[in-house]
């Protein structure tokens, strides 16, 4: 609401100052004056430069048909210009401080302040044209002193004392209804009487800075201190050259000229003088960083309006009269010897200032890149990091602000640390408010989160990040000082260098987490090698097989068990999937069938069906197994083969010539309850040759993606049962290996292969 | 005498130069109206727009430039450098400032060395792409370890004489090591010996430079990194397996995990349930883990044992048989490499009994009679284990196990 209100007010009075404008320019067009003067004659403002010489300020002026207004002569517009100039200097310091400023109390009374002038200046100009307002202009005279008096002391820090304000604003409007202003005697005792009542509060405010300087604690003596002296020596000058001036005007009589009115635009100073001490010397606190450029624009226009109002006047005015000829050249001079040399200082010594921050700055920046060459551990990388930003930028503290997630399972308690949900309404508002690609400065001219945050955290700004919800957050510059773009450039670089060097420790954590995990891997890599039985001989028979992970883990199952002298067992499966999750149910399965075939002495479709059950049950369907279990019976006329096929692909059995599948298949193990039924085939005791594969033997791709085949596979197998077994694993492995490129497989590869005879 | 110092410090010539602008300027504006008296607001007009929009801003610019000459050019130079600087994110970046480099500081040619696994050179020439190779002769250790030994930029001449030899046969004569971390991460050499205004602000570089070569090589494990993790949190679903569901109930005894430290994950532990052979009302739990590994590293081995458990269960109604078979089992094929510590439970409903066999170190069990520490013994899959160590107790209202000073299960029920 206050809000609304201040600016509003703003708002207000620059539409208030554009329509009085236009009124002046009515009036002058319509009475065509050669001086404004006020309601009873008195002549103050000159309009034009062929002023009779008689024409004297504060004296009654009448209005002769010679001196109208002609081509020759200055246009109203520039004579004016001087006030409306002072004007805009008020109102623009009055709501830039309201915007970009923390408004305490001495904000606050400048902002008053400045409202305050920008009314009287209306008023002054209304008093000598159009009289809307009467005579409340001079009951305002009075009223003026309240805000700043209340200016005045708030650079003390001097208690408010309201009184004194009820008590001023009381005697306006009493001054309003009681004197009435007929004559212009009257008026002029009216000067005489606010003459009074200005020395009054001279003497008052220079009781006040004496009181206040000898109160002081010694030892004081900061920037601040200084600001605060010569801010308050320029507030009297300032309340204290409008009525000596009138004095001066009235008891040594000046002829009036075009040229003085340059004089109006003199409380222009005091706004430029406020500034330069808030931005040089930290009279008030910014919560924004300050762009040089927009201070160099401030004072161009100041010295560009100061120029036209002073050598331009002077020199229009040059030659029109001989008799202030002499005048406008030692106006001329007192620009040349004073007014430039000035503002020639002012500028260098922001140069100056400029140069030698930046070079700090440029310091820390080379020893941050230092520091982040070799970060060490990351708290003790933001320590240093916080700690040499609060040297470089001068300020109370710097904090690094993190999304928790960002190092998750990260326990840090550091201090410089300050650490958000991700989901904060602080980086919705940043990244939402903000166009991205900028490490975007958050300070408090924000609405909503972003000052909340700021302001609860007693921060004065935060740089974000591009690719991390992060930032780095700074507080205040100690003593009061501002902060500059340079410094917001600087910040800039460094939040650059710290996001990558934030890059570098995820991908270090990440990087650490992969060796752990591949540590992982080949452990259970090692434990499942150990566990598969590659080549095996027994009376009866010979045992091969190959098993190879398409990742460290296999998720394939080779077995072989022994169940009695004569009696064996082979397994052949395929987890689900691949990876570590199928060797763990490769290891499950696996224990589970030795422990009910060898220790229980079960017959394979009952542990078939245990197992099925049990998978069913617990892992509701989500992993499943495909299984080849194959009994070997050998008797003295030959073997007996009794068979499972669990959803895998039929044995390939040679005997004499061809292959002979064994496809009967049933349901996958895992999916839902079911009875497996054994199926036997016997072979007379002749040369027989099984072989078992996984679908990592044919369900692969070459580098163009083409698959392998099923069809290309048998050939193979085909082709090379004359060979001996391991010459045939040998050449199939190799195969289809090669057929994928650099033996990437799409997925795990089992071959078994059992030569009885 | 401050305020005199403060006085003289002022930028007199700047005053001094302002003035003499202005003067010459007023006077030749005055002597224009002087002459043409007619135009007066034309001339003053155009003085003034000239004055303030024109030679105000110059007069500014020389007096800053002239002024804060060296400095400011320096600092512009920096800046400059700076902010190509900033830019350097990855390896393509660098390529692109070191061309930079060339075209900026006239150099003929540089080359950048990146130690990797493989280790890569990159040719530099003015107006012509980086040409990169594998590195042909091998950077030794002595010569690592030597230019390790400090960051910043030197000419050849500062080196060991071996290494300057090698530098000078490649016609190299100035080097800037790429440390980071202390680690040696790559080297630019350049044609020529530098500046040495130059040589701080290639060393700010090199930092810069170090961190994105880290970086690079650092994000080439990632695709890898990512699918492990993919791989791992699929095994973290299955993994979960091992610990059992939170409570079963037998029919007369519920047995359930006290779940606060299982939460917490203090502990890599299988638990499970499952009823003895037929309808004979027994039920087996295990509550075991292994002596010393972490859940992931050992996770096979413990699902194994979670596989011959429930396999053995199945056809055994006492405590001992399936003890007997289990450390049977494990010894014979799992090379006796599981050994695992913690309670073997045979859940009697009939009897009303609730049988504890315990194996392993740090166990103890809390009834009506409060705690008790049990023993230490050989663990199950030991070739010392002792199957018929058994403790009955009689149902009761709460049975409390505790592994570690962990209490993990509570079993009740069984009691009249």
């Amino acid at each position: 609401m206050s809000r609304f209100f201040w600016f509003g007010t703003f708002i207000l009075l620059l539409a208030a100052a554009v329509a009085q404008m236009a009124a002046t320019i009515r009036y002058v067009e319509y009475f065509k004056p050669a001086i404004l003067t006020t309601s009873h004659g008195l002549a103050l403002i000159p309009l034009v430069f062929t002023i009779p010489d008689a024409a004297t300020y504060l004296r009654p002026f009448i209005v002769a048909p010679s001196v109208a207004v002609t081509s020759q002569h200055l246009k109203y517009v520039q004579a004016l210009l001087p006030i409306y100039a002072a004007t805009f200097f008020f109102w623009f310091t009055g709501i830039f401080l309201y915007i970009f400023s923390r408004v305490r109390r001495l904000e606050r009374a400048y902002v008053i302040f400045c409202i305050c002038v920008v009314a009287y200046m209306l008023l002054f100009v209304d008093f000598f044209t159009w009289h809307y307002s009467g005579n409340f202009f001079l009951a305002y005279n009075i009223l003026i002193i309240a805000p700043f008096l209340y200016l005045y002391r708030s650079v003390y820090s001097l208690s408010t004392q309201g009184g004194i304000y009820v008590v001023i604003i009381l005697a306006g409007i009493a001054v309003f209804f009681s004197i009435s202003i007929r004559s212009a005697d009257d008026e002029l005792a009216f000067i005489k009487m606010l003459g009074g009542i200005f020395s009054l509060i001279f003497v008052y405010c220079a009781f006040l800075f004496v009181r206040s300087e000898r109160n002081r604690e010694p030892g004081t003596s900061t920037l601040r201190l200084w600001a605060n002296r010569i801010f308050n020596l320029s507030l009297i000058f300032a309340v204290a050259l409008p009525p000596s001036f009138f004095f001066m005007l009235y008891y040594a009589p000046v002829r009036v000229d075009v040229n003085y009115n340059a004089l109006f635009f003199i409380p222009a100073f005091f706004p430029i003088i406020f500034l330069t001490l808030s931005l040089r010397w930290g009279l008030v606190t910014f919560h924004v960083p300050i762009s040089l450029v927009a201070v160099r624009f401030l004072y161009f226009a100041f010295f560009g309006f100061l120029y036209w109002f002073t050598i331009g006047f002077s020199l229009g005015e040059l030659y029109q009269n001989e008799t202030t000829r002499i005048g406008h050249v030692l106006i001329l001079g007192f620009f040349l010897l004073l007014i430039d040399p000035l503002r020639t200082a002012l500028l260098t010594s922001l140069d100056q200032y400029t140069s030698a921050r930046r070079k700090i700055l440029d310091s820390f920046l080379l020893q941050s890149t230092q520091q982040i060459a070799n970060p060490g551990r990351v708290n003790h990388f933001i320590d240093r990091l916080a700690q040499s930003l609060s040297e470089g930028l001068g300020c109370y503290w710097s904090r690094v602000i993190m999304d928790r997630d960002l190092f998750s399972n990260w326990d840090n308690d550091s201090e410089k640390i300050v650490y958000l949900p991700s989901d904060d309404p602080f980086w919705v508002q940043a990244k939402t408010w903000v166009r991205p690609g900028k490490y975007p400065v958050l300070t408090r001219a924000f609405v909503g989160p972003v000052r909340d945050f700021l302001q609860g955290r007693g921060a004065y700004m935060v740089i974000c990040m591009d690719k991390f919800q992060a930032g780095i957050m700074i507080s205040e510059r100690r003593d009061n000082m501002p902060f500059y773009t340079e410094d917001v450039r600087f910040l800039r670089q460094v939040a650059r260098e710290a996001e990558i060097l934030i890059q570098n420790y995820l991908f270090l954590i990440e990087s650490v987490k992969l060796k752990r995990r591949e540590r992982e891997l080949a452990y259970n890599a090692n434990i499942q090698k150990k566990i598969i039985p590659g080549f095996r001989q027994f009376s009866h028979f010979s045992f091969w097989s190959y098993s190879h992970a398409y990742e460290s883990v296999t998720g394939d199952y080779i077995d072989l068990l022994e169940i009695s002298s004569d009696t064996f067992v082979v397994l052949l499966g395929d987890v689900s999937g691949h990876g570590i999750s199928s060797g763990y149910l490769v290891a499950f399965a696996r224990a589970y069938l030795r422990g009910a075939l060898i220790e229980k002495r079960e017959s394979l479709s009952a542990a078939f069906g245990a197992l099925n059950e049990y998978l069913a049950d617990n892992y509701r369907g989500n992993e499943f197994i495909t299984l080849f279990g194959l009994q070997m019976q050998f008797q003295p006329e030959g073997v007996k083969l009794s068979y499972i096929n669990a959803g895998q692909h039929p044995a390939l059995i040679h005997q004499g010539e061809g292959l002979i599948k064994l496809e009967e298949s049933q349901r996958l193990l895992g999916v839902t309850a079911n009875d497996y039924k054994e199926s036997n085939i016997e072979f007379e005791s002749r040369p027989l040759r099984i072989i078992l594969y996984s679908d990592g033997a044919f369900d692969v791709f070459n580098k163009s993606g083409k698959l392998l085949g099923q069809k290309k596979f048998f050939d193979w197998v085909t082709s090379t049962l004359d060979k001996p077994a391991p010459e045939q694993l040998a050449f199939l492995r190799q195969r289809i290996e090669s057929y994928t490129g650099s033996g990437e497989e799409s997925d795990d590869l089992a071959l078994i292969i059992i030569q009885i005879g | 005498m401050g305020i005199w110092l403060k006085i003289r410090e002022l930028p007199w010539w700047a005053i001094s130069l302002s003035l003499g602008i202005n003067v010459i300027s007023l006077f030749g504006a005055i002597l224009a109206i002087s002459f043409y008296r007619a135009e007066i607001p034309l001339i003053v007009v155009s003085f003034l727009f000239l004055h303030i929009f024109v030679a105000q801003p110059l007069k500014d610019w020389l007096i800053a430039r002239m002024g804060i000459g060296t400095r400011y050019s320096s600092q512009t130079t920096f800046q400059n450098f700076e902010n190509r600087v900033s830019r350097i994110m990855q390896l393509q970046d660098i390529l692109e400032f070191l061309s930079w480099i060339i075209r900026a500081w006239k150099l003929t040619r540089l080359r950048l060395l990146v130690f990797d696994s493989e280790d890569f050179i990159y040719y530099l020439t003015n107006n012509r792409r980086a040409r990169k190779m594998r590195l042909k002769d091998e950077i030794s250790d002595a010569f690592r370890t030597e230019l390790a030994r400090a960051p910043g930029g030197r000419a050849i001449s500062t080196l060991s004489a071996p290494l300057r030899i090698y530098m000078q046969s490649r016609k190299v004569k100035f080097i800037v090591p790429l440390l980071f971390r202390d680690r040696l991460i790559g080297l630019i050499g350049f044609n020529e010996v530098l500046e040495k205004n130059r040589q701080p602000l290639l060393d700010h570089a090199a930092h810069r430079i170090g961190l994105a070569i880290e970086n690079e090589q650092l994000e080439r494990t990632v695709p890898r990194s990512e699918f492990l993790k993919k791989e791992f949190r699929l095994a973290e679903r299955i993994e979960r397996h091992l610990s059992g569901a939170s409570q079963y109930n037998t029919g007369f005894f519920t047995i359930q995990k006290l779940d606060t430290a299982w939460e917490k994950k203090h502990f890599a532990a299988i638990f499970g349930c499952t009823p003895g052979i037929g309808e004979s009302g027994i039920s087996f739990a295990m509550l075991l883990r292994l002596s010393v590994a972490s859940t992931r590293s050992n996770a096979l081995q413990l699902f194994s044992t979670q596989g011959y458990f429930y396999a053995l269960c199945r056809s055994e109604n006492t405590l001992g048989g399936l003890a007997a078979a289990m450390n049977q089992s494990l010894r014979r094929n799992e090379n006796r490499s599981v050994a695992l510590e913690g309670f073997l439970l045979q859940l009697n409903g009939p009897q009303h009994v609730v049988g504890i066999l315990a194996f392993g170190s740090h166990l103890a069990y809390r009834d009506q009679s409060g705690w008790t520490w049990i023993k230490e013994s050989p663990p199950l899959g030991d070739d010392a284990f002792n199957a018929e160590n058994q403790l009955q107790l009689a149902g009761q209202k709460e049975i409390i196990l505790s592994m570690r000073e962990y209490p993990l299960l509570l079993i009740n029920g069984g009691h009249s």
